[in-house]
């Protein structure tokens, strides 16, 4: 049996060979605390090599601001150019647009301006004795104004109704003709047909938008005691006195036309009957801004030549009060006008039966209002309350003439208005009517009244 | 006739003693401010004469007085120039009353 070989020499080599290699490997190994140290030298290499690119990257954003500020600033000039030439466009186009405006302005000034105003008024009447019926009627104005002094002034007034004859009609007058020139701060004339300046309803009160009841005073409605547009020529203006004003109004007018058959005036003297001209003023004393006195008076030949020659005298006072109470917190307005008409005596009858008596007419009306215009309640500050007291005197005679001719009439009016806006009104109001021989018409009345 | 002059002087001596009185009372009413659409005339006893006076004051104080003031915005400033002209010569304003309240007008038209 063979003895086997021994192992024992490569067990040692391999020892050996192992021991040389850790020994090797031990010597090549790093201690902690060199590691620390590269570790350290790494860190500050990094540090070092972060700084050098900070270093390096800094000069490129300086410049890539300095490119921005640079852009900046040129749009900056840019917009600044741009805005200049804009102003500039802007100023010429303003100037330009001034010129055109000066021009028209003077164009305008040396032209015609026009205004369109008036007031219409639909209403109901229900009165005793008659028939109820509605109504309507409107009374536009045209106003030219040419130049700064010169007007030129036409009113119409359009209604419906019934003729003596019972047939249906529309009328249509004019009642305002007129041409006015402002001579200076305090005088002004014209001519035509205007509003006589004869106390101070027609002129001022007239219109349903200002007229706070329904239907007019007695003096001033149709048949009434005072004129209200006549032809002729006016002088007028106002005049600073003292701490007050007066204002005065002078004209010529073609004057009454007396009615040969009862004695009363009529104002409608459009082609005179006469070559007799009548003369008449007013004058009006403001002696604080709320409150108006006047007197008027007006006097010529009224007769036709047909007729013995009779003069008539008329004159009138009138009183306007207006101002905010503030322990009644409304508004308080008082009104009263007086005419008195005086005739000279003339004969009206026949030769086989004259008739003469003293012809003396007077009339007028006292009116106050009230409106709460200061309460905080929205509807009872639109409402409005009034009272008016008319009346008008005629002689007795003269109801012998006719079954309509009293001798006097008076009348109780109380009426309440709700303003729709400062020139539009619905006006509800009731009317006791006294006659001395003949039975009262009384009425129930509404009207919508509106300025324009 | 004469008679009649005579009785018509004395109604009128006693008409201006009424007003004069009413205005005397009147005057010592105090001021209260404005309503839109009403007729508003503030109280005091302000002259009436112009000089130193707004055409604000002036047209609420001569247009208030007969009817209620109209809004500035109800004409335009051409139509404002034509009425406050009608309304010189209809109303008795002087020259300078015209003027404040036309400018006053046609500026708060726009």
């Amino acid at each position: 049996m063979p003895k086997p070989r021994s192992r024992t020499p490569l067990r040692v080599a391999a020892i050996l060979l192992a021991i040389s290699a850790g020994a090797a490997y031990a010597q090549e190994a790093v201690s902690r605390e060199d590691y620390d140290k590269l570790k350290k030298e790494v860190e500050q290499m990094r540090q070092e090599l972060a700084e050098i690119k900070k270093a390096k990257a800094a000069p490129a954003a300086s410049d890539e601001v300095a490119a921005l500020r640079k852009e900046v600033a040129d749009l900056r000039k840019s917009k600044e150019e741009q805005q200049k030439e804009d102003d500039e466009a802007h100023e010429e186009l303003f100037k330009a647009v001034k010129e055109i405006q000066a021009k028209a302005n003077a164009n305008a000034a040396a032209g015609t301006k026009f205004l369109i105003t008036g007031d219409a008024a639909i209403g109901f009447t229900g009165q005793r004795g008659t028939d109820s019926t509605f109504s309507a009627g409107v009374a536009p104005r045209f106003l030219w104004l040419i130049g700064d002094n010169l007007e030129f002034d036409a009113g119409f007034d359009i209604n419906i109704g019934r003729d003596d004859g019972g047939s249906n009609q529309t009328t249509f007058d004019l009642t305002i003709a007129s041409a006015s020139y402002i001579v200076n701060d305090y005088l002004v004339v014209g001519g035509g047909l205007f509003v006589v300046p004869f106390a101070a309803y027609h002129r001022d009160f007239d219109p349903p938008w200002i007229n706070k009841l329904p239907d007019d005073p007695l003096v001033f409605s149709d048949g009434g005691l005072a004129p209200g547009s006549a032809l002729g020529v006016f002088v007028s203006g106002t005049i600073p006195v003292g701490p007050t004003r007066v204002n005065y109004s002078v004209y010529a007018i073609n004057g009454p036309e007396l009615n040969t058959t009862d004695g009363s005036l009529g104002f409608d003297n459009f082609t005179d009957q006469n070559n007799n001209k009548a003369i008449g003023g007013r004058i009006g004393w403001v002696p604080i801004p709320q409150m108006e006195v006047g007197y008027s008076i007006m006097c010529g030949r009224a007769s036709p030549d047909t007729f013995a020659s009779t003069n008539a005298l008329l004159q009138a006072v009138d009183f306007n009060y207006t101002r905010d109470v503030d322990w009644l917190m409304g508004n308080v307005s008082l009104r009263a006008e007086w005419v008195f008409s005086h005739v000279d005596r003339a004969d009206y009858g026949t030769p086989d039966a004259p008739l003469t008596f003293r012809n003396d007419r007077n009339g007028g009306y006292v009116q106050a209002s009230y409106r709460p215009s200061h309460v905080s309640n929205k509807y009872a500050r639109n409402l409005e309350f009034i009272f008016r007291y008319d009346r008008m005197d005629v002689p007795t005679e003269v109801s012998a003439l006719g079954p309509g001719l009293s001798g006097w009439e008076q009348r109780y009016t109380y009426g309440v208005d709700y303003w729709l806006d400062a020139r539009s009104v619905l006006k509800v109001a009731y009317e006791c009517d006294e006659k001395g021989n003949a039975p009262g018409a009384s009425q129930f009345m509404f009207q919508f009244g509106l300025g324009f | 006739m004469a008679i009649s002059i005579f009785r018509s002087l004395i109604v009128l001596g006693a008409f201006a003693a009424t007003c004069s009185l009413a205005a005397i009372v009147g005057c010592q009413a105090t001021a209260t401010t404005a309503t839109a659409g009403a007729t508003t005339i503030p109280a005091g006893t302000a002259p009436a004469v112009v000089s130193g006076k707004s055409g604000a004051q002036i047209w609420s104080e001569n247009c208030g007085r007969c009817h209620n003031i109209r809004s500035p915005s109800s004409y335009n400033a051409v139509q404002w120039e034509v009425a406050v002209h009608d309304m010189r010569v209809r109303a008795n304003l002087t020259g300078e009353e015209q003027r404040k309240v036309t400018e006053f007008l046609k500026a708060a038209a726009q």
